[in-house]
């Protein structure tokens, strides 16, 4: 009884700590030990993977910017009866006026979204253009009068003074200061406050805030706003093709624009303004999140009551180019499968001295430069190139009908298939090595001829080998871009290159996106499929 | 954190080299022969500094990203005309002093003295250069019809049988195919915004469908033409002069129905060297440099004070022959010319390019 009472009292180690505390202790030291070990690892994920895909998926369905352009007149856009064709009342051309020309949402606190309150006459008064700013700037916001509000901004200016380097260094972090202002005003990370910059400079911080703060205020949200309607604009542009001229002549006429009321003047400056397709597309921006550039991506739009719709016939472009992307990578799959199978054997059963000489045949392409290896196919491919000319020459076609084997399809899956082969060959052949010749030999004692001993005893234990090469080639091929771009012609080009495109050249980075994230989700639909069915545990890449 | 990993790095280079006394500047062109007449016309004679000439594929991607991000790697940009509205409008330009460039030898300020209006302030006059088509000059005679002369000829594979080279963006191609179809070059841009037009371009093109090989690098026309795989195609008539000037190519270009392209220098908007790369500007706009440009390469400067120097003092080019008649904006060279309208392709742009698109799979 009396053993049987002693282990409620802790039992403790030899300085007197109790020993459940002492082992979590030295349980946490060496897990804090194993965590130091991949945290590198883990942070360089996390900045070059995690990260980026995020911002990929934000940017497919973010539209934001757009509403930071037009708050008041997506509060008030469902006044308008869109079901009659007609051109909406007086009061929505006024908020429209007023969201292009005024910068009173950079000034009021609650103004994107369903936080704008229409009923706040902040959005309707005008800060008179010559000035003086101070009375009507406190009138929209009255925070702006008390020397708080000005205080985060005066830090960032003397944060960058306070920075001790090089002259130039110095000049450089007071320049990223103007910039961080902005972006602190102002949904912009490109429009520079170097006005207000200046004034806050001279501000001490503490007293009332005076005109010339104001006045730098007003005329850098101005510049800001300029920017912010430039890119509106190619935004809107995404959802009705001509509104960047729209909007690109009306900036610069309205401000001619005496006065109410404005629906004529406003027609008058871009006739734009007097279409209902304009209006019509403005409906279709009014969320800050939108599935709209996913149905570009599959050649379908919202129409005026967000139902989903096919686009005009002539823009459906996209679903044939996801088809030809995936008909294209299956070939080319299957193609590297055939055609690596019998080398991969042959590397893993060969005496050594030859199956070397064979794996640098193999390598060597490999080593060499991407865009070496297309341009040699051109060489070998083209009309007037080697094969058409032997062919030619052997009389086994006529000068004239030569054949079409680059700049189209044909040429792509020919080009790819040899570009992707070591991606299959080495993970088949990585498994061949490791089956002993012996169980072959063993199936044929047994009394099995070659061809059924192959293929119930040799091809199910390389499985796993062909599995990954098949993963692996189909991956890589389904992004494939630089390929398609120089050999792809006229029916090569796949929906890599459409990504490139609106990255790079129409800056459509919503639509990049979103084609960006649904081929990503392809990939692991892929690999959940494969899981599924052949078991991921099997899978080995070398 | 990245403010502290900055100054880290640049403490260590600060450590490592001696910082030369003049800044380098970082200049994004095209490449080729094209970057080499801005490194002998510009960046041999610059005195203020180095200029650094990188590689680029056009748009402006790199330049939104470096912008947006903080992170501005490039000073100075050679750009398109209609990424030069675009970027500028968006923010991603800087907007430069007008009164701090040379004016001319009269004192014509020099947005008086370019060619076509400058479109706003972020902008510095570059070149004019041109989409247009040509051919070996034996092509045609060897098969013993006429050579082709105007656009029509182009578009036409009955009279002047084999391929066409053509490039896999619409631009200047439907405008060309309007040319062809007979419409007046001064009135492409009203035909493509009227309705229908933009169908009757492209129910020329299907004329040529069957026909067609597609490039899209500015070498590969030429080489497409060298080989014999086409028998006519599409070029930036600057490479087309470069094979005919420096390598001798005996080539024929046909101006009728060229599309001629503004293009401009640009400055990166939060550029670390803003002073330096203002003084390139002005140094690479000045009249003496634009003409400069072409004694390396046919390219038209856009300031005409520039052009009038060339032509008082041929033969410019630096191999000792003429350089006007390889010019795009000659007098004869402009006669049926289109001059791009970028307005008009940043509204249509997008919509006409996945139509082009769906049309080449076709």
């Amino acid at each position: 009884m009396a053993i049987a009472n002693a282990p409620s009292a802790p039992i403790l180690t030899a300085d007197g700590i109790p020993l459940r505390v002492s082992l979590r202790r030295s349980m946490r030291r060496s897990k804090l030990r194993a965590l130091a070990l991949v945290l590198p690892a883990f942070l360089f994920l996390v900045t070059v993977f995690i990260l980026p895909i995020g911002n990929l998926l934000t940017r497919s369905v973010d539209d934001t910017l757009i509403n930071h352009q037009l708050p008041l007149t997506f509060s008030l856009i469902e006044t308008w009866d869109r079901d009659q064709q007609s051109l909406p009342e007086e009061a929505l051309f006024e908020s429209v006026y007023l969201d292009l020309t005024t910068i009173n949402k950079f000034l009021i606190a609650n103004n994107t979204g369903a936080n704008v309150d229409v009923s706040d006459v902040a959005w309707w008064l005008k800060i008179p253009p010559k000035g003086p700013y101070k009375d009507s700037i406190v009138q929209i916001n009255p925070r702006w009068g008390e020397a708080g509000a000005w205080q985060p901004l005066k830090q960032i200016v003397d944060n960058s003074l306070a920075y001790r380097g090089t002259e130039k260094e110095q000049k450089n972090v007071k320049q990223r200061a103007t910039f961080d202002l902005c972006s602190e005003l102002t949904p912009l990370n490109n429009a520079s406050c170097r006005t207000l910059f200046k004034a806050l400079e001279t501000w001490d911080g503490q007293s009332v805030p005076d005109e010339s703060l104001f006045a730098a205020l007003y005329k850098d949200l101005n510049s800001a706003q300029k920017i912010l309607t430039g890119k509106s604009s190619t935004r809107m542009n995404y959802e009705e093709p001509g509104w960047k001229g729209v909007i690109r002549t009306s900036v610069r006429k309205f401000k001619k624009i005496e006065g109410p009321p404005y629906r004529d003047a406003m027609i008058k400056a871009n006739k734009g303004w007097g279409e209902v397709r304009f209006w019509q597309s403005l409906v279709l921006m009014k969320d800050a999140r939108t599935m709209g550039y996913y149905l570009n991506a599959f050649d379908r739009r919202y129409d005026v009551d967000k139902n989903i719709i096919l686009r005009s016939e002539e823009r459906r472009v996209y679903v044939m180019l996801w088809w030809r992307t995936l008909i294209l990578s299956l070939i080319v799959t299957v193609g590297c499968l055939v055609l690596s199978y019998p080398v991969a054997h042959l590397l893993a059963t060969l005496p050594l001295r030859y199956s070397n000489l064979l794996m640098i045949c193999v390598l060597m392409p490999f080593w060499t430069s991407l865009l070496v290896r297309i341009v040699s196919w051109m060489v070998m491919l083209q009309q007037e190139g080697v094969i058409n000319d032997t062919l030619v020459w052997t009389r086994l076609i006529s000068d004239e009908n030569r054949l079409p084997m680059m700049y189209n399809f044909t040429g792509t899956v020919i080009v790819m298939i040899q570009i992707l082969l070591p991606f299959m060959i080495l993970p088949i052949y990585s498994v061949m090595k490791t089956i002993p010749p012996s169980y072959m030999r063993a199936a044929q004692n047994l009394g099995a001829a070659p061809s059924l001993a192959f293929l119930r005893v040799y091809m199910p234990l390389t499985l796993p080998g062909v599995g990954a090469g098949v993963i692996l080639v189909f991956i890589v091929a389904i992004g494939y871009y630089i390929t398609p771009e120089l050999v792809g012609g006229k029916d090569g080009r796949l929906i890599g290159n459409m990504i490139a495109y609106h990255m790079q050249k129409s800056l459509n980075w919503g639509l990049g996106a979103a084609m960006g994230t649904v081929l990503l989700a392809a990939i692991l639909v892929l690999y959940w499929v494969y899981d599924k069915i052949v078991g991921v545990d099997n899978l080995k890449m070398g | 954190m990245r403010k502290s990993l900055q100054f880290v790095l640049a403490a260590a280079i600060g450590a490592a080299i001696v910082l030369p006394a003049q800044a380098e500047i970082t200049v994004a062109s095209w490449g080729g022969a094209y970057t080499m007449s801005q490194q002998k016309a510009y960046a041999d004679t610059f005195t203020g500094g180095t200029a650094n000439f990188i590689n680029y594929n056009g748009g402006l991607g790199e330049v939104r990203t470096q912008v947006e991000s903080g992170n501005v790697q490039w000073d100075i940009v050679d750009v398109l005309p209609d990424q030069a509205r675009i970027g500028c409008d968006e923010g991603l330009f800087e907007e430069l002093p007008r009164d701090v460039f040379t004016p001319t030898a009269d004192g014509v300020s020099m947005d008086d003295d370019t060619l076509v209006p400058v479109p706003n302030d972020c902008v510095v006059p570059q070149i004019f250069w041109s989409y247009v088509p040509f051919y070996k000059a034996d092509t045609f005679q060897s098969k013993g019809r006429k050579s082709p002369k105007t656009m029509a000829d182009f578009f036409d594979v009955e009279n002047f049988p084999g391929k066409r080279g053509i490039h896999t963006w619409a631009n200047a191609l439907i405008e060309m195919a309007l040319v062809a179809d007979g419409v007046p070059a001064k009135d492409v841009y009203d035909v493509m915004s009227a309705d229908g037009g933009i169908d009757r371009a492209f129910a020329k093109l299907d004329t040529i469908k069957d026909h067609v090989v597609f490039w899209s690098s500015g070498s590969k026309p030429l080489e497409l033409v060298e080989s014999g795989e086409v028998s006519m195609a599409l070029a930036y008539n600057g490479r087309i002069g470069a094979a005919m000037l420096s390598e001798g190519a005996d080539y024929v270009v046909n101006w009728d129905g060229q599309v001629l392209n503004e293009e401009w220098l640009v400055m990166v908007k939060g550029t670390q060297n803003y002073d330096e790369a203002l003084a390139f500007l002005i140094h690479a706009s000045a009249p003496e440099q634009q003409a400069g440009q072409g004694k390396w390469i046919n390219y038209g400067p856009m300031r005409a004070s520039g052009l009038a120097i060339i032509e008082a003092n041929e033969p410019w080019f630096n191999t000792g022959v003429n350089i006007m008649p390889h010019m795009p904006t000659t007098k004869a060279g402009l006669h049926n010319a289109v001059f791009d309208n970028p307005d008009w392709w940043a509204d249509n742009g997008d919509a006409i390019h996945e139509r082009y698109t769906a049309w080449m799979g076709q």
